[in-house]
């Protein structure tokens, strides 16, 4: 599936950069980095708009962030879950596997009649 | 793109804008690294972060719009955050040092509480009206001033009923005109009797008043028909609840009044006093209460225009000005008065106020109001010194912490912090101060007012919802005050040489601040001492009073006998046989009838001196005269100069006798012996004889305590041309008056069971209202005082006795160097005294610049008393000294080797 122009749904990024955050707090790039090696490739996601996720979310207060020096000894602003960011992220996931489930559920049965209509002829 | 490491101090935030710059180059600079590792070239692999980042520039506003509202919102918590952090922290530095905080709590809620409890005295004489009436600007007082001499005197509150029936019937600016007079009335009979104080009021007053009733309903117009009116009565809320167990189904009642049936028709809603401030029990139709008194039959109650004896009040009609009220008011009681005589006829009335110094006519309650507004501004001066205090307590506890607070300057404690810090110590020391204060002023307020401020009816607690929020404020100035200047010091603290130097090094402008501190303070409480050193004065002298008659072992004894029904002649054999019963009670010196008594009341009669054409006049009028019986002087304590008293033998069919004041003797017979010289009472009386001077007594007071000697005389009740009916017995006692009011009682209802009231009083009780406003000054100005001056040595000492500790280093050294003990503690005394010299001078130039306004609240006492002023100063240099001498010690004890090694 070509990424770069799959317009994600702003729910959907901020879900992904939660989860990206879950384990270890991460700056921005490192979060950008994960995405990409996780999906493979697959969601290409303008660097931009994770910025903007991310300070949306430091807004909310779902994450906070911390000037820190990374391994190379550069200053990178790091970002964390805060214990509200790990509820959201918990609600979230659940309510999007549901949701993808019930969308893959339709798409399933689509499948199915247009087979049918294939076979008709 | 390699940045700069940078070291950035907590507290301090770099602009959003540089942040997300920072952020964004960070993300650009490790992507293109990694392009580069993949084997980018430089140049392409920055274009290609570039690309995929999109819109730097774009992405810059949009991060920064999103940070500085995240910023903005975060700060306010923030604020909160610190506020209670700094709470915590000065909470817990106060609980490191118990006596700082424990000093500085007490000397701010000790002032505090001064300001509550007079805020509360000062809110109800002077500021707010009487409770309960509705729209209280409308209501007005009337006052009559009349010209003496080319001058309007003093208005006067009394004026006669016809006066009255002018100002209702002729004034269209007026919705209302009531009259009122207060009385005494007996509430029940025989031993169960008590003294009830009851207002007569006219028909519309409560109309006028325009409140409800609690229970029941108000007397109307229709109930206080000429002359009799019909006896029914309102109770106040406190008698209702004290005297009549609060009873429900108290409407419908009898009560006997005077002897008299009244039917209780209702109750008045709790606090309410009328127009004045003093508690009333209840009130009565006028034309009712006037019959209980025994007024029926007299027809000058509501015809003579010389009989003034009622408080006039009045409200003004909608739209109706007070000026032009009082052009009608004046012209109405002019016309009225045209065929009477001048005096009145050319009389102004006035309307005041009911709120504020006028809110009662009495003349003693505004005297007590313009003191009590005096001693408001005194507390506010105690609030000063304290604040001053806590200040230099501050300051000497940052100077001790300067070491402290120069390392968090240094490891990036902003200096907006720091301050913070300082006033959120001293805003917790004023809050905890507050709450001590306001304890006290609970318990200190009400003990001012049942001592001191008896003669007003007080149903709010000490602590209500206007001194609270006085307190507030109050509580935030103290705060603001006693941390603003270790604030402004703080702020000047330098960081690096604060951490070379030690506390020693620092402190020299400092000290000077605490020594202006300090000056402030031993001149405020000079100037407050001073102040109730002429109000103690004022007591004394008050104290000191020739009275002419001996108050301290009289007892007036006085009962209404009108009220049972009993007739003339009945009232005069009782009050003989009164006399005689009471001459036989243990403890009794002398006892006698008297009609009028000094201070209470007396009659003027025009007199006649075979031989004098012109009788001499005095500005007060008079002569004015008592009639007595034997034993009558004697129980007054009147000094005999020459002659005798009466006798038993001074009775009807008897030659006509007088006792004449020294003053009317020297007046009427100057450089002759009056001693059997005649004068006759009542000339316009053809059948008037001619009275025998027989004896002469020294001046006594008619009326005031302030008051020049009038010519009076005494002449015996059964030589009168009229018979009369004694209106007051009066005893003395060989000891104290109180213990015979019982036995007095007693006696007299032993002779007939069914009095109304037995009211005897001691005669000081009578006297005494007069004197209460000095009485109150000297009280609380001695209080303020004293606890001005505890506060500014408490100052003093601390002040010393840090100064002695930074200079302990100094001292070993000169002890070293051969100082001896005596001449170091001379220097540190020195120090304080000083400080003590200036203070006394400032604050007696303070009294000196105030005496004009301060000397007509005193008692004959110039505000210029050279003896209350060198008290003053002497107590205060004293004080100072001794304050100054513990430290002194203290230096003089340095040991020279320890204090140089401690550095």
């Amino acid at each position: 599936m070509p990424g770069a122009d799959l317009d994600l749904l702003r729910g959907t990024l901020d879900l992904l950069v939660l989860r990206a955050l879950a384990a270890d707090p991460q700056h921005g790039f490192g979060v950008a980095r994960w995405i990409r090696q996780v999906t493979h490739d697959d969601i290409r996601i303008e660097d931009a708009a994770l910025y903007t996720s991310l300070h949306r979310l430091e807004q909310r207060g779902a994450v906070k962030s911390e000037w820190a020096t990374t391994p190379n000894n550069r200053r990178a602003k790091y970002y964390a879950l805060t214990p509200a960011g790990r509820r959201a992220l918990t609600q979230e996931s659940a309510r999007w596997t549901a949701y993808a489930a019930a969308v893959f559920r339709v798409l399933k049965t689509q499948r199915e009649a247009i087979r049918l209509l294939e076979q008709m002829g | 793109m390699a940045r700069v490491p940078q070291f950035r101090l907590h507290g301090r935030e770099p602009a959003v804008g540089n942040d997300v710059e920072a952020e964004i180059d960070f993300h650009l600079t490790e992507m293109a690294d990694l392009l580069i590792a993949q084997g980018w070239e430089p140049n392409a692999a920055r274009q290609e972060a570039l690309r995929q980042f999109g819109s730097v520039e774009r992405a810059r506003r949009v991060l920064s719009r999103i940070d500085s509202q995240t910023r903005r919102r975060t700060r306010r918590f923030e604020v909160l955050g610190d506020l209670a952090q700094d709470v915590r922290v000065g909470f817990r530095g106060l609980l490191r040092q118990p006596t700082f905080a424990l000093t500085a709590v007490a000397t701010l809620g000790l002032a505090i509480g001064a300001n509550a409890a007079m805020f509360g005295i000062v809110d109800r004489l002077l500021l707010r009206p009487p409770a309960h009436i509705s729209d209280p600007a409308r209501v007005q007082r009337v006052t009559v001033a009349r010209w003496l001499d080319g001058r309007l005197t003093e208005p006067w509150s009394s004026i006669s009923y016809p006066a009255f029936t002018y100002l209702r019937d002729g004034v269209p600016s007026f919705s209302h005109v009531a009259a009122v007079d207060g009385a005494t009335l007996s509430l029940g009979l025989g031993a169960e009797a008590r003294r009830v104080r009851a207002e007569l009021a006219t028909g519309r007053f409560f109309e006028l008043v325009g409140t409800r009733p609690a229970l029941g309903r108000f007397f109307g117009d229709q109930e206080d028909q000429r002359p009799n009116g019909t006896a029914v009565a309102v109770l106040s809320e406190a008698l209702w609840r004290t005297g009549f167990g609060a009873d429900a189904q108290v409407v419908g009642r009898k009560v006997i009044l005077n002897g008299r049936p009244f039917e209780i028709v209702g109750v008045t809603p709790r606090g309410f006093t009328g127009l004045g401030l003093a508690p009333v029990d209840m009130w009565v139709p006028f034309s009712a209460g006037g019959m209980a008194l025994g007024r029926a039959g007299n027809h000058h109650t509501w015809t003579q225009r010389g009989w003034q004896f009622i408080e006039a009040v009045v409200r003004l009609a909608e739209g109706a000005t007070v000026a032009r009220a009082a052009e009608e008011a004046a012209s109405a009681y002019q016309r009225g008065h045209a065929d009477y005589d001048e005096f009145e006829a050319r009389a102004r009335p006035t309307l005041t106020a009911i709120t504020g110094a006028n809110a009662s006519a009495d003349p003693l309650h505004a005297a007590e109001a313009r003191v009590a507004g005096w001693l408001f501004g005194v507390t506010l001066l105690v609030l000063l010194i304290a604040s001053a205090n806590v200040s230099n307590l501050l300051l000497a506890r940052g100077l001790a912490r300067r070491a402290e607070l120069a390392l968090r300057t240094a490891l990036g404690a902003g200096r907006w912090r720091l301050g913070r810090q300082l006033a959120a110590e001293s805003g917790l020391l004023a809050v905890l101060g507050a709450g001590v204060g306001l304890l006290l002023a609970q318990g200190a307020g009400g003990l001012a007012r049942r001592s001191l401020l008896a003669g007003t009816a007080w149903t709010e607690s000490p602590v209500n919802g206007r001194v609270l929020l006085v307190t507030i404020a109050v509580t935030a100035f103290a705060a603001l005050l006693a941390g603003l200047l270790p604030l402004v010091r703080s702020a000047r603290t330098d960081a690096a040489g604060e951490l070379r130097g030690s506390a020693r090094a620092a402190g020299g402008g400092s000290n000077r601040l605490r020594i202006g501190l300090l000056l402030v303070q031993t001149t405020l409480s000079t100037a407050l001492l001073a102040g109730a050193g002429l109000f103690l004065r004022s007591v004394e002298r008050v104290r000191r009073i020739d009275l002419g008659i001996d108050a301290q072992h009289a007892l007036a004894v006085g009962v209404n006998l009108t009220g049972i029904g009993a007739t003339p002649e009945q009232a005069r054999e009782f009050y003989r046989q009164a006399v005689e019963r009471l001459a036989t009670v243990p403890g009794v010196e002398a006892v006698g009838p008297i009609i009028g008594a000094p201070f209470m009341s007396n009659s003027s009669e025009g007199v006649r001196v075979p031989g004098l054409d012109t009788m001499p006049r005095l500005p007060g009028g008079g002569p004015y005269y008592f009639r007595a019986g034997p034993g009558t002087l004697e129980a007054l304590g009147v000094r005999l100069l020459r002659g005798r008293l009466f006798t038993a033998g001074d009775r009807a069919g008897a030659p006509p006798v007088a006792v004449v004041s020294d003053r009317m003797a020297r007046l009427l017979w100057p450089g002759k012996d009056p001693i059997g010289r005649c004068f006759v009472a009542a000339p316009s009386d053809s059948a008037a004889p001619c009275r025998e001077v027989v004896g002469i007594v020294a001046d006594l007071h008619r009326q005031e305590l302030d008051e020049a000697p009038f010519m009076l005389y005494f002449t015996v009740i059964d030589q009168w041309s009229e018979p009369g009916v004694p209106d007051q017995i009066l005893v003395r006692a060989k000891g104290s008056p109180e213990e015979l009011i019982e036995p007095v009682r007693r006696a007299l209802l032993e002779l007939r069971s069914d009095l109304p009231y037995v009211n005897a009083r001691p005669y000081e009780e009578i006297i005494a209202p007069q004197s209460r406003s000095w009485r109150l000054g000297a009280a609380m100005l001695t209080g303020f005082g004293t606890l001005s001056l505890v506060i500014a040595a408490m100052g003093l000492y601390g002040v010393l006795s840090f100064a002695v500790t930074q200079r302990i280093r100094e001292f070993g050294i000169r002890t070293a160097l051969g100082a001896t003990p005596g001449r170091l503690i001379r220097g540190v005394v020195a120090g304080g005294v000083g400080v003590a010299i200036a203070g006394v001078g400032l604050g007696l130039v303070i009294v000196a610049a105030i005496s004009g306004r301060l000397t007509p609240l005193l008692y004959r006492t110039t505000a210029g008393d050279p003896l209350v002023l060198a008290s003053a100063a002497l107590i205060v240099l004293l004080i100072g000294a001794i304050a100054s001498a513990v430290p002194a010690r203290r230096a003089a004890r340095v040991d020279p080797i320890g204090a140089l090694r401690a550095e």
